[in-house]
C-alpha cells in the first residue's frame, strides 16, 4: 500500500514536470533555432540571392535563465516606450495637433531615450554574459528604430568588453538573419570592435565583397573602416580588401562608400591603392565618386608617393568636366603639394573664373597659415567660400553637381 | 517582486550618472525627428535644388534646438541665398558639419563646443527649402560624406549616427599655456625682466641680448598624447632679433622675426607630442639684438 502511494505521487510529480517543461519551452521557442541542428547553418551564398529562412543559429539556451531574459525584455520595453512616446509627441507637433514642445520637454524626452540605451549598455558591460540575452532580443526585434537603438547599446558594450563580447553571434546574425535591418545592425555592432578576431574579419570582408544587397556591403565596409580608425595596424590589409570590394561591384553607392573609407583611413596609400585611386578619379561615372577618389589621393600622400599623386591629380584636374569635382581636385593638389603648392597652382590651367579664384585664395592662405596644419588651411578656405557663397557642391544652389 | 526589483534597478541606473561611452569617430544626431529626404541621388524638390542631396533632411519645426554632432569649434555662420543661414562646425583635418536653413545661432563663431551642446536653432531660411527642416551635412575637404538614414526613419538627438567618421568627436581641443611666470618656465644665465611693452602676455616678460652662448629660456609641461600646434607669444619691437631661434621639443630650430607679429599667438610648428615636452628660446643669434621670452602654448 505504502509503495503504491509512493508510486502514484512520483508519477504525478513526473507528469507535472513534463507539463511545466512544455510550457516553458513553448514560451521561449523564438529563442531557439527553428528547425535544423544548432550550429549547422552555413553562410548564405548571397550570390544566389536566397534569403535565409532561419534566424540566428547557435544562440545560447536561456530556458533555465528566466531572470536575465526578463531583464532583457524590460530593457526592450523601456526603450520602446520612451521611443513611442517621443514619436507620438513629435508627430502631433509636426501635424499641428499639439503645441511645440518646450525646450525642457524636448530635452527630457531625448534624455529618456538615451538613458534607456545607456542602461542596457551598462548592464552588458557589468555582466558580459548578459550580452547573449541582449543579442537574442535584437534577433527577435522587427522595429527598425528599436533595432538601431539596440545596435548602439550592443556596439558600445562591444567596444568596452573586447574579447568578452560574443562577436561570433553578431557575425552569424550579419551572415544569416532573415531581416536586412538586423543584419546591418549586427555589422554596426561589429564596427565598434577595437580588436577583431580573424574569423570576424574574414566574415565581414566576405560580406563587403559578396553580399547580395548594397546596404549590407556598405555596412560591412563601414565596419572595416571603423576597425582601422581604432587600429592602424590593419590599414594595409583592409585597404587591399576594400580595393577588391570595389572591383566586385558596379553599384556607385557601394563604390562611393569604399572611396570614402579609403580616404578616411588617413594612412599613406600603398602603390596598389594609388593605382586604384588613379583609376577611380579618371573612370568613376559619378562626379562625387571622382571627388572622393581625389580626397583619398590627397589624404594618402607621403614623401614616397607624393610626386606620383600630384601628377595623377594634375592630369585628372585637366581632364575633369565637372566644375565642383575640379575644385575638389584642386584642393587635393594643395593638400598633397602644400609645401611648394604655389608651383602647381601657378601652372595648372584655370578655365573657369571660380578656379582662378580658388587658386588665388589658396596662395593667399598659404602665405598666412602653418603649412603643416591642413585643417587650418581648409578652415580658412571654407570660411572664405561660405562668406562669398561659393562653397563647392553646395546645397542645391550652384547646380554644377548635376552635370 | 521581480518586476518591482527591475523597476528599481532601472530607476537607479537612470539616476546614477552613467559614464560617457562616446567613441572617437561617432557623431550624434543633432535633433529628434523623422528623415524626410535621405542622402544621395533624388528628384529635385524645388527650383534651384540639386538632384544630388549632399546631406540628410530631418523634419523639425522652426526654432528646434540643434546639438553639436561632435567635439569641434564653431567655424562659420553665414547666409547663402539657397541654403539660408548655414551653421558650420569644424573638427580639424578638413572635417566639418553644416546645418542649413537655420534660424539662429546659440553659440557664436570661434567657440569650442562639445558633443550635444546646444548650438543653433533650425529654421526655414534660404530659397532652396519647401518647409522648416534641418538639412544636415558632414564634409571632408568640402566633399560630402554619406549619412545613413532612410525616409521615414525616426532619429533621436544624442543617439549615434551608425557610421564611423574618423576625426570627428576627437577629445575637445585642449590648450596648455606656459607664461614666463608659470612654474614650467626657467632660464639659464642672466635674463632681465620687463613690463614696458604693451603687447606682452601676462604681467611681464624676459629678455636677453643675443650672444653666441648656450643660455636658453625654457618652457616645460606635460601633455597627453596628441598632435599639437606649438605657438609663441612675444612683444615686438625694433631691437628684437629678426631670427630668434626657438628650439622645438624634437630639437628642430625655428627662427622667427620678433620685430613683427607681436601681441598674438604665432604658430611655430605642429608636432605629435606626449609626456614631458620642452620648447626653448636660444639667445644664439646675430649680435646687437635682444630675444624676448614671454609665453608658449600647445594647442591640440
Amino acid at each position: 500500500m505504502k509503495h503504491r502511494r509512493l508510486l502514484i505521487m512520483l508519477s504525478a510529480a513526473a507528469i507535472v514536470s513534463v507539463v511545466l517543461i512544455a510550457i516553458i519551452s513553448r514560451q521561449y521557442a523564438p529563442l531557439f533555432q527553428e528547425g535544423g541542428e544548432a550550429g549547422s547553418k552555413t553562410i548564405v551564398d548571397d550570390n544566389k540571392k536566397e534569403a535565409p529562412t532561419t534566424r540566428v543559429a547557435s544562440l545560447p539556451d536561456v530556458s533555465g535563465k528566466l531572470e536575465p531574459a526578463d531583464q532583457a525584455k524590460a530593457h526592450r520595453k523601456k526603450i520602446a516606450e520612451t521611443r513611442k512616446s517621443a514619436n507620438q509627441k513629435l508627430t502631433a507637433v509636426m501635424q499641428g495637433e499639439a503645441p511645440p514642445l518646450s525646450e525642457e520637454e524636448q530635452a527630457a524626452m531625448d534624455k529618456g531615450i538615451v538613458d534607456s540605451i545607456s542602461s542596457l549598455t551598462q548592464q552588458i558591460i557589468n555582466d558580459p554574459s548578459f550580452a547573449a540575452h541582449a543579442i537574442a532580443m535584437l534577433a527577435a526585434e522587427d522595429d527598425p528604430e528599436i533595432i538601431a537603438m539596440l545596435a548602439q547599446a550592443l556596439g558600445q558594450a562591444a567596444a568596452e568588453l573586447g574579447d568578452k563580447f560574443p562577436s561570433d553571434l553578431m557575425l552569424k546574425m550579419a551572415q544569416t538573419d532573415d531581416n536586412l535591418g538586423r543584419r546591418e545592425a549586427a555589422l554596426q555592432v561589429l564596427s565598434y570592435l577595437k580588436k577583431v578576431s580573424p574569423e570576424v574579419e574574414k566574415g565581414v570582408i566576405q560580406l563587403a565583397q559578396n553580399a547580395a544587397t548594397p546596404e549590407l556591403r556598405i555596412a560591412a565596409i563601414n565596419a572595416m573602416g571603423a576597425w582601422v580608425t581604432a587600429n592602424k595596424d590593419m590599414a594595409t590589409r583592409i585597404t587591399d580588401q576594400l580595393l577588391l570590394a570595389r572591383t566586385a561591384t558596379d553599384d556607385p553607392g557601394v563604390r562611393g562608400m569604399i572611396l570614402q573609407t579609403v580616404g578616411n583611413l588617413e594612412v599613406p596609400l600603398t602603390p596598389k591603392a594609388v593605382e586604384a585611386m588613379t583609376d577611380a578619379i579618371k573612370h568613376e561615372s559619378e562626379p562625387l565618386n571622382r571627388s572622393l577618389a581625389a580626397v583619398a589621393l590627397g589624404s594618402g600622400t607621403n614623401s614616397g608617393n607624393r610626386d606620383q599623386v600630384i601628377s595623377v591629380l594634375e592630369q585628372a584636374y585637366a581632364g575633369e568636366q565637372n566644375l565642383d569635382t575640379q575644385r575638389h581636385i584642386l584642393t587635393q593638389i594643395v593638400k598633397a603639394g602644400r609645401w611648394d603648392a604655389e608651383t602647381f597652382l601657378e601652372r595648372i590651367p584655370k578655365p573657369h573664373p571660380q578656379l582662378q579664384q580658388d587658386v588665388e585664395d589658396y596662395i593667399s592662405i598659404l602665405a598666412q597659415v602653418d603649412r603643416n596644419d591642413w585643417g587650418a588651411i581648409w578652415d580658412k578656405k571654407s570660411e572664405i567660400d561660405h562668406q562669398r557663397g561659393t562653397y563647392p557642391a553646395s546645397h542645391g544652389g550652384h547646380g554644377t553637381d548635376d552635370q | 517582486m521581480l518586476i518591482r526589483g527591475l523597476m528599481f534597478s532601472s530607476a537607479l541606473a537612470a539616476f546614477l550618472a552613467l559614464p560617457s561611452l562616446a567613441e572617437a569617430g561617432r557623431i550624434i544626431w543633432p535633433c529628434s525627428g523623422s528623415v524626410t529626404s535621405p542622402y544621395g541621388p533624388r528628384s529635385s524638390p524645388c527650383s534651384g535644388c540639386s538632384t544630388f542631396h549632399h546631406g540628410i533632411d530631418i523634419g523639425v519645426g522652426s526654432g528646434t534646438i540643434l546639438g553639436a554632432p561632435g567635439n569641434g569649434t564653431v567655424s562659420s555662420y553665414a547666409y547663402d541665398s539657397c541654403g539660408g543661414n548655414i551653421y558650420k562646425i569644424g573638427y580639424g583635418g578638413g572635417w566639418e558639419t553644416r546645418f542649413l536653413h537655420s534660424s539662429s545661432a546659440i553659440v557664436g563663431v570661434g567657440t569650442a563646443v562639445s558633443r550635444n551642446r546646444d548650438v543653433a536653432r533650425s529654421g526655414n531660411t534660404g530659397s532652396c527649402t519647401t518647409g522648416a527642416h534641418l538639412h544636415f551635412e558632414v564634409r571632408k575637404d568640402g566633399v560630402s560624406q554619406s549619412i545613413p538614414g532612410l525616409r521615414g526613419e525616426f532619429k533621436t538627438r544624442n543617439t549615434e549616427v551608425p557610421k564611423d567618421f574618423p576625426g570627428l568627436n576627437d577629445p575637445v581641443a585642449s590648450i596648455v599655456t606656459i607664461d614666463n611666470n608659470s612654474a614650467g618656465f626657467s632660464v639659464v644665465g642672466s635674463w632681465a625682466t620687463a613690463t614696458g611693452a604693451a603687447d606682452k602676455h601676462g604681467a611681464d616678460y624676459r629678455y636677453k641680448s643675443t650672444a653666441p652662448v648656450s643660455e636658453p629660456a625654457s618652457w616645460t609641461t606635460s601633455l597627453s598624447a596628441g598632435t599639437y600646434s606649438i605657438q609663441a607669444w612675444w612683444p615686438a619691437g625694433t631691437n628684437r632679433s629678426t631670427a630668434a631661434p626657438y628650439i622645438l621639443p624634437d630639437g628642430a630650430s625655428v627662427p622667427v622675426n620678433q620685430q613683427i607679429n607681436g601681441g598674438k599667438w604665432n604658430v611655430l610648428a605642429s608636432r605629435s607630442l606626449s609626456g614631458a615636452v620642452t620648447t626653448k628660446l636660444s639667445c644664439w643669434a646675430t649680435s646687437g639684438f635682444v630675444v624676448m621670452a614671454d609665453a608658449i602654448r600647445y594647442v591640440r
